[in-house]
């Protein structure tokens, strides 16, 4: 039975998105600043929205969403979900810093101290990591539930969200298509390239994995490799999410960045959105339809 | 069967179901429901048909669910505001009011225990009868059934009948692999 609507995953991939979006503009900050500035402003702008409006749906996704407070009063070391609603927080409140950091920087150019600019970029790296890894723990602590137990599924997640990031800043970048973006494009392809690898290779493992593991694990994995959710998941997150995304980072990688097509950037990072988001629905519902066997 | 009577020290209550006196009338489903006056659609136990071996030693046998009232219960870690909480006695209790209803604790309980009221939007489930308990009566479940599958006590106390039972080499625990240390145990024969 399905408890946890679209809404989740719906929060699940704006979470992954913002994290991922605040994590590459930290980094691209860290490796150069200057050549990969676009980047680093693209990400500031897009980190804090997603996962407000994540969060709204995260709040009427609840039975009673007029005690969603209730998670502000309390703090529940044991809880995964717990320990999350006060990342989240942090994480809004300190991406909404570095947004407002970056907007001054390009047009309000006021001055700064340099340790107070450091010291929010350290939060935001520590905030948009946890918030990546702990939407994937949420799912993988849960013992009754074999689909989602299994120590490779935050690691997917993780990598999936800062590929969903990677795609959020490549798609509002191709909305300037005239400028001249061989760098950037160089940072976003290669990277696309490595995560998309990796996110290839968490995938086969967690196939394998849980197909090799209990009975619980395996009768999981049957739902998604021939039961009801196996078309959504063989086109939409192996071929969607994964391979296509994969094909096309390799292609413009190994074309040596000479044709910089917009259509082909826009057209891969849409894919890879689409991707992500499928890849988070075909989680969420797979490991909602199945049960650990208890006989 | 007697009351359950606490033995000096703090009682942990147990349950122990014998499925193989288990016919599969619903009178325990029933009482359940009449006591805690649920609504129409909701239940906090069930009556299972499973089958258990192969051919030729096999046997299919009722099997009543409910909360386990586990002493490692997932529900009550994964709870985010401490509405789900676990009573000295050891009963898994719910807050009601401190329930928000976004659902983990049903993900995370592998003997579907929980269920959410419509009306009000909480999660609630089995809590053993706690005010039955407090005037020294047994859970609705335990009371009436005809053919005494369940045996209900205080496993504090080395007297009582479940915990001879519960030593005993026949009985189970279901699900012990998940780590979540039941307090119903079974005797699935």
């Amino acid at each position: 039975m399905i408890y946890w609507s679209s809404l989740i995953t719906f929060y699940l991939f704006s979470a992954g998105v913002s994290a991922g979006a605040m994590l590459l503009s930290i980094a691209a900050d860290l490796i150069n600043p200057v050549k990969y500035k676009k980047i680093v402003t693209t990400g500031a702008y897009i980190a804090p929205f997603p996962i407000m409006a994540g969060m709204i749906m995260l709040i009427f996704d609840l039975e009673r969403p007029g005690l969603f407070w209730l998670l502000l009063t309390t703090f529940k070391y044991k809880s995964i979900m717990s320990i999350g609603a006060w990342i989240i927080t942090f994480f809004s409140a300190v991406s909404i810093i570095y947004f407002i950091l970056n907007l001054q920087k390009d047009y309000l150019k006021l001055k700064t101290k340099t340790t107070a600019v450091n010291a929010i970029k350290l939060a935001g790296l520590i905030l948009c990591t946890s918030v990546a890894l702990y939407t994937g723990l949420l799912l993988s602590t849960l013992t009754a539930r074999p689909f989602w137990n299994t120590p490779i599924t935050p690691v997917l997640l993780f990598i999936s969200a800062v590929i969903d990031g990677l795609a959020a800043i490549s798609l509002v970048l191709c909305l300037k298509p005239d400028e001249d973006k061989r760098d950037i494009n160089t940072f976003i392809h290669t990277g696309d390239f490595v995560l998309l690898y990796l996110l290839l290779l968490c995938t086969v493992i967690f196939l394998i994995g849980l197909g090799k593991s209990t009975q619980s694990a395996a009768s999981a994995l049957g739902i998604v490799t021939s039961g009801q959710l196996s078309v959504l998941f063989w086109f939409g997150f192996v071929a969607v999410g994964v391979v296509i995304p994969f094909v096309a980072a390799a292609y413009q990688l190994c074309t040596k960045m000479r044709v910089h097509s917009p259509w082909l950037n826009f057209i891969s990072a849409l894919f890879a959105l689409i991707g992500g988001y499928i890849v988070r629905s075909v989680i969420v519902d797979a490991g909602q339809l199945t049960q650990a066997i208890l006989f | 069967m007697s009351a359950p009577v606490k033995s000096g020290k703090l009682a942990k209550w147990a349950m122990l179901i014998d499925t193989t006196k288990c016919v599969g009338c619903l009178a325990c489903v029933a009482a359940c429901h009449n006591q805690n006056e649920l609504p129409v659609t909701e239940f906090f136990n069930r009556v299972e048909e499973r089958e258990f071996g192969c051919f030729p030693n096999y046997n299919r046998r009722f099997l009543p669910m409910q909360c386990q009232h586990c002493d490692n219960p997932p529900c009550v870690s994964v709870c985010p505001t401490g509405a789900s909480y676990k009573r000295s006695d050891g009963i898994v209790a719910i807050d009601t009011r401190r329930c928000i209803g976004c659902k983990y604790c049903i993900l995370s309980c592998p003997y579907k225990a929980r269920i959410i009221n419509k009306e009000h939007g909480f999660v609630h489930k089995c809590g053993f009868c706690a005010a039955l308990l407090h005037n020294n009566a047994l859970p609705a479940c335990v009371g009436t059934c005809p053919t005494g599958v369940r045996v209900f006590g205080d496993l504090n106390d080395p007297n009582s009948e479940i915990s001879k039972l519960a030593a005993s080499k026949k009985v189970i625990q279901i699900g012990k692999d998940l780590n979540t240390k039941p307090s119903i145990y079974y005797i699935i024969g």
